[in-house]
């Protein structure tokens, strides 16, 4: 293999090396007072691991992880009942719809008069800003399975519930895949949101640390959610190529 | 008679916002089919022949009349009937030989012999080499071959073909009803193939039924006698073109009775 301008990796050399300078431009017009520059976005990471902040990070990914965790294991299924069933389409439906354009921040205030502001709020607050991604998009799946392949089951005498694990969820799994990737990107939004509203864990220290002023470590502190979230909706991308492999080769 | 009909009849109620329409799609169709013989359906699109099709499969159940097979009433699909479908309806997400296994997997076969059968009706479509790839990296003309092999697979008393060749080029199509021949001739399954293209019929049948436009009624019964192997040789002869305008004629003025019809009303 060559190293040509159409590699892939070359490509993202170019792009990735390009920003970076036009980071370190803007830093440097801005001044210090507004973006650091990229040495000083190194030395706030260092800082930041000296400090034993990464701890505190672990902790709330733990509390995302619950979250989300249980955003999919009550999701996935509630969304795909919806989509296969009439009547739960019906009664769930209207709540799910209409939590789905509620403000939910809005809500924190109350979340915390039932749970407190320890682990069960972080995880609640992280639960309910992905699962309605989770129950909307495993719904939409289950509902467009196309009816030429059920009749096909039918026709060749697939019993009931082989439809259902051998039609319907196979057909889904993609929406659902899209569901969870929107949901992880949400889960890191409300994961920081409840600890910057209690003042607590990631969100406290990105707080404590923009009121400091202490820019250099802000920005690495804010640098290193931005890739963890990326990395999760990359994880999720590469287990649903795993699952569902004839989307990848048709693809190739 | 192997497969009966009798007087099938099939409306179908079409909810609009305000007002709800009765369309009837089949009237009052008899007739009969052979054990071991190939029978045409042909008539122009909309006239209900794939209505028909899901209804001697047990898909869908007529309003009126009955189907019995072997003198047994028709009620549900079962694995005496195989269905080809227009489209080929493979399912996306399993392998080509997983897809022929899809109908043995009710039976209760040892799994070796399912993916055994699966491989041997593979072969005999030309196909064994890629029993591993998925359907979307096939042909169009594959594709359609997996969905006879999956068909043929659960050795069904009699095939059902849904104007199987219908979205196929024309060469793709010629070879295909070349193939479904050779396949039929080897193992005399009892035959019942819709298409709306007329040599098709012609090339493939014993027997053709013509259709009328909707409702649906029979309105001839060709006998088509030319000895088998066919290949091109039928398809040149002048019998086949004669018949070719004689059933064109038929679904001419059947279709111009009823735009004559609608033009009345």
């Amino acid at each position: 293999m060559t190293l040509s301008t159409h590699n892939k990796w070359v490509q993202r050399a170019i792009v990735w090396g390009a920003l970076l300078v036009i980071y370190q431009l803007a830093a440097l017009a801005a001044g210090d007072f507004y973006l650091p520059t990229l040495q000083g976005l190194v030395d706030g990471f260092v800082q930041i691991v000296q400090d034993g902040r990464l701890e505190v990070v672990a902790k709330s990914l733990e509390h995302l992880l619950v979250g989300f965790g249980l955003a999919v294991l009550i999701g996935v299924p509630v969304g795909v009942a919806m989509g296969r069933s009439f009547v739960v389409d019906q009664v769930a439906g209207m709540y799910v719809r209409g939590l789905f354009v509620t403000s939910l921040a809005a809500l924190l205030p109350l979340l915390i008069i039932i749970f407190g502001v320890g682990f069960r709020f972080q995880v609640a607050v992280v639960f309910l800003f992905s699962v309605f991604f989770v129950i909307v998009n495993s719904a939409a799946g289950a509902r467009d399975v196309p009816r030429a392949l059920m009749r096909t089951a039918e026709a060749f005498c697939v019993p009931r519930r082989r439809q259902f694990t051998g039609v319907v969820l196979p057909s889904a799994l993609p929406y659902i895949v899209i569901g969870l990737r929107l949901a992880i990107a949400n889960a890191y939004t409300g994961m920081v949101l409840a600890e910057l509203w209690v003042g607590v864990g990631t969100g406290g220290i990105l707080k404590n640390m923009g009121q400091n002023r202490d820019l250099p470590k802000f920005y690495a502190m804010v640098l290193l959610i931005t890739l963890l979230a990326a990395l999760s909706s990359y994880a999720i991308r590469f287990a649903e190529r795993r699952l569902m492999p004839w989307a990848d080769e048709v693809r190739a | 008679m192997f497969l009966e009909l009798e007087s099938v009849g099939r409306t179908f109620v079409i909810e609009r916002r305000r007002s709800v329409q009765e369309l009837c799609v089949l009237e009052d169709v008899s007739f009969g089919v052979a054990e071991g013989s190939f029978v045409a359906i042909c008539g122009p699109s909309g006239c209900g022949k794939s209505t028909l099709l899901r209804l001697i499969h047990g898909l869908q159940k007529p309003d009126k009349g009955e189907i019995r097979v072997r003198g047994e009433r028709v009620l549900a699909p079962n694995l005496d009937r195989g269905m080809v479908f227009q489209h080929h309806n493979l399912m996306p997400w399993r392998t080509v030989v997983r897809n022929v296994e899809l109908g043995l997997e009710a039976q209760h076969l040892p799994k070796d012999e399912v993916r055994q059968r699966a491989k041997l009706w593979l072969d005999k479509v030309g196909l064994s080499e890629f029993a591993t790839y998925y359907p979307a990296q096939l042909s169009g003309g594959m594709q359609q071959r997996v969905g006879l092999a999956r068909a043929l697979a659960i050795d069904p008393q009699m095939l059902l073909m849904d104007e199987p060749f219908g979205a196929l080029d024309a060469q793709t199509r010629v070879l295909l009803q070349e193939e479904l021949e050779r396949i039929w001739e080897a193992n005399a399954k009892t035959v019942v193939f819709i298409t709306h293209d007329i040599e098709e019929a012609l090339f493939l049948a014993d027997r053709v039924l013509v259709m009328s436009a909707r409702p649906g009624r029979l309105i001839a019964d060709i006998a088509v006698d030319a000895p088998r192997p066919r290949r091109d040789a039928w398809r040149t002869a002048p019998e086949f073109a004669q018949l070719k305008g004689d059933i064109w004629k038929l679904l001419r003025t059947g279709q111009s009775e009823v735009l004559l019809e609608g033009a009345g009303t």
